[in-house]
């Protein structure tokens, strides 16, 4: 294995009783990378991304982050998901909280930071998600895409070594796919490690450094934007690809 | 007219009696009512922690919840006026004929059989917070307790605030079994009152307006609260486009 | 506009209601001289008593009806629910005096009325089994004459009258020992029996604060129980507790005793112990005239 995995995952299984969703996955992830995982509905993508954030308690396998197996007893959990952010299709604002404290609040009861300090942090966040205008907006006021500006800026204000993005425009109306993409591009660029289970071809194309395709609770077919989408090998990634492109 | 001499005569005799059963009334409810509350917030939190993996710990998790259960099947499935009645005659019995005080008595039997009612109030405010409240929370790497604290039960506090205030009202008018171990709440004040000026009629009807101006005038107030507490529906904008010190209100739906 | 026909329309009915259940025919109760005379009449007692057993068991024809206290009884009788309810004759006496639409019969014991013998309607002082109080408070009664029992009664009848008025002589039973050395006497009672016992708002004529209230305890039975703790060295605590609980409470050892115009029945004296009666009354019947 490479020494600078941030994450790897190995012979990762799960199943929902009889019903097997993920079947030995492997899967090494280097600091600074941004993975695209694409494939079908039911293929296992968010699955894996649950897992990854022990949302979903694998079946069998390892996740190791930083070399360690998160889910050893001397790992602790809480500590762990506060290094590995996660952005929901369907944003998971905290409604009881403003824009602002859905930034500045987890910072404050995880990683103990003073209001002032989370606050300073959480605004340079907000402004470059875009969203400085609203912070004093609760979520039932603001759009799909400005919620998941802010679930974004949320993210980013626990300074995690990964976000991991599931499906963050699936739930959005198109002409706000636009801005949340737009923010996404740009943290890709700044250097953050990311894996990003999507349906936007255009962005696992452009942005992401990896392109991962999963079909039946397996990884069929890894590489380069490059390789899979100009020279797919496998017959499955091929017939996929026909029918989203 | 001899009735309304009558019901004058109560008035101006025993205000005294009526006005501190009103206190103690008023007291033991509300009381009773937050702790209540309490309790089922408690065990709304304990009852929604993860099962563990540890096998001990899992045991213990699980009696821990029947225990729960039981206590809320008893206590919601027996009458107020037989749990004063058994509490506080068994605690005279195991105690040599020590009794409780009576007002604390009164407050320990509304809260736990409130608290039983309470917990099923709170469960069902938990359940119908969307999972992704929970996800999302977990996924900061708060603990349980966090998560609950933080996020899940200010939630459910907005969503069960009616349900709460019932039982409050509720409470008002329950406490009056409490006169079977002669707690000296509104209702019992009435029927010492009853037997000094052997006018039921009047005595109870005093009473009967007295409990309605006090629980009708709590709904009213309740409510404005819950209007207060649902929160205001405009925000505002820190600057604009044009003007970055601006401040535009704006309201929900427009 | 809708709101007010509304309420108007509910008040007329609940009037329709209210008159429309009136209307019972009353039974005679003047031509009453012994029980054989009560076939066809509302008779009503209180739950619990041997008023009840005797009523029950000794009258043929009568509707028998129970009530819980001694006010819903007299409430029943006022409202017309009723046509005369069992009572002890000093009850009737204080009845009476503050009620004049009121009379009584007197059915004579072991004569034309109820039979009925010295544990069924005289009245004792209760404590747990096996006190050795019984023993002490028997030699203290045994002091107390017949004329002093009926002379106090009368004047609880007269108190009962105007509980916060003095009385213009002074009371037939008073205890010359001041001393309390010996610790503290519970006495629990119903306080809502005149006129053995009641409450009242001040302490005149020596009314006993009621523990844990404002109200004050006064009556034949209160004075009998400051007699007898005086008696005996002892200060005195008056409880106010149901009729049902009071046997319960000594029992469970909340009271040392009762003093409650408790009658020492069989069933009762299962349960604690008696001393001798205090106050020996025959059954009456009240009624509206």
């Amino acid at each position: 294995m490479s020494e600078n995995a941030v994450i790897k995952l190995s012979h990762l299984e799960k199943s929902f009783g009889e019903n097997e969703v993920l079947k030995d996955i492997n899967l090494e992830v280097s600091k600074g990378e941004v993975i695209s995982v694409i494939g079908s509905s039911g293929s296992g993508k968010s699955t894996m991304l649950r897992c990854i954030n022990l949302l979903e308690i694998p079946s069998g396998g390892e996740i190791l982050y930083e070399g360690k197996n998160i889910q050893d007893k001397s790992v602790k959990l809480t500590e762990y998901r506060a290094k590995v952010a996660m952005v929901f299709q369907q944003f998971n604002l905290f409604n009881n909280m403003t824009a602002l404290d859905n930034c500045v609040k987890p910072q404050m009861i995880v990683l103990k930071r003073t209001k002032e300090e989370a606050t300073k942090i959480a605004l340079e966040f907000i402004e470059k998600v875009g969203m400085s205008a609203y912070v004093n907006a609760k979520p039932s006021q603001l759009s799909g895409g400005q919620k998941q500006r802010i679930a974004i800026a949320r993210a980013l204000s626990m300074n995690p070594e990964v976000i991991l993005f599931d499906e963050p425009t699936s739930a959005l109306d198109p002409e706000m796919v636009g801005e949340v993409l737009e923010v996404m591009q740009d943290l890709a660029r700044s250097g953050y490690t990311m894996i990003v289970v999507t349906h936007e071809m255009g962005f696992a194309r452009e942005v992401s450094s990896r392109v991962i395709f999963m079909d039946g609770g397996y990884i069929v077919e890894e590489g380069t934007p490059e390789e899979i989408f100009k020279n797919t090998k496998q017959e499955r990634t091929k017939q996929f690809l026909s029918k989203v492109l | 007219m001899n009735f309304f001499n009558n019901i004058s005569n109560i008035l101006d005799k025993y205000t005294g009696l009526l006005l501190k059963g009103l206190g103690y009334t008023m007291l033991i409810a509300l009381v009773g009512t937050v702790i209540g509350l309490i309790i089922g917030l408690c065990t709304g939190i304990i009852r929604t922690i993860p099962t563990s993996k540890n096998k001990a710990v899992s045991i213990i998790q699980r009696c821990v919840n029947a225990l729960i259960s039981v206590y809320v099947e008893v206590f919601r499935g027996t009458p107020m006026m037989v749990q004063a009645m058994v509490i506080y005659w068994g605690f005279a019995f195991a105690n040599g004929g020590n009794t409780l005080p009576l007002i604390p008595a009164g407050i320990f039997i509304v809260s736990i059989n409130t608290g039983a009612y309470m917990t099923e109030i709170v469960r069902g405010g938990i359940i119908s917070i969307d999972k992704g409240q929970f996800e999302a929370a977990y996924s900061c790497g708060m603990n349980h307790f966090q998560v609950m604290l933080y996020v899940i039960i200010p939630q459910v506090m907005k969503n069960i605030l009616p349900s709460v205030s019932n039982e409050f009202v509720i409470n008002i008018k329950d406490t009056s079994v409490l006169n079977v171990i002669g707690v000296m709440e509104l209702f019992y004040q009435a029927t010492k009152i009853q037997t000094m000026t052997y006018q039921i009629f009047e005595t109870y009807l005093v009473v009967c307006v007295i409990y309605f101006i006090m629980t009708f005038s709590i709904t009213r107030l309740l409510r404005l609260v819950e209007k207060k507490l649902s929160g205001s529906n405009s925000y505002t904008i820190c600057g604009s486009q044009s003007d970055p010190n601006a401040e535009i209100r704006v309201k929900e739906g427009q | 506009m809708k709101r007010i026909f509304a309420l108007i329309l509910a008040v007329a009915l609940m009037l329709c209601t209210f008159t429309s259940c009136g209307g019972r025919d009353q039974f005679d109760m003047s031509e009453v001289n012994s029980l054989s005379d009560l076939d066809g009449a509302v008779i009503a007692a209180q739950t619990g008593t041997f008023h009840l057993d005797a009523l029950t068991a000794q009258t043929e024809g009568v509707d028998v009806k129970e009530y819980p206290d001694f006010t819903q009884l007299l409430t029943a009788l006022n409202s017309g629910a009723i046509d005369g309810y069992v009572a002890e004759e000093p009850t009737a006496y204080a009845v009476i005096a503050q009620n004049p639409g009121l009379s009584y019969v007197a059915l004579k014991n072991n004569d034309t009325g109820f039979t009925a013998t010295d544990a069924d309607t005289g009245i004792a002082v209760a404590f747990k089994t096996g006190s050795a109080y019984v023993a002490t408070v028997n030699e203290i009664l045994a002091g107390i004459s017949t004329e002093t029992r009926e002379k106090l009664m009368q004047q609880a009848v007269t108190m009962n009258a105007n509980p916060d008025e003095a009385l213009t002589e002074a009371l037939a039973l008073v205890s010359s020992n001041t001393n309390t050395s010996n610790g503290t006497l519970k006495i629990a009672m119903e306080c809502a029996y005149a006129p053995f016992n009641w409450s009242q708002t001040t302490d005149a004529n020596g009314a006993v604060k009621i523990q844990g209230s404002d109200l004050y305890a006064n009556g034949y039975d209160v004075q009998i129980a400051k007699y007898i703790a005086a008696e005996m060295g002892m200060s005195l605590e008056i409880y106010s507790a149901k009729w049902e609980a009071l046997i319960t409470g000594v029992q469970a050892g909340t009271y040392d005793g009762i003093i409650a115009g408790m009658s020492p029945t069989e069933e009762r004296e299962a349960e604690v112990d008696f001393t001798d009666c205090y106050y020996n009354s025959n059954l009456v019947i009240i009624y509206k005239k």
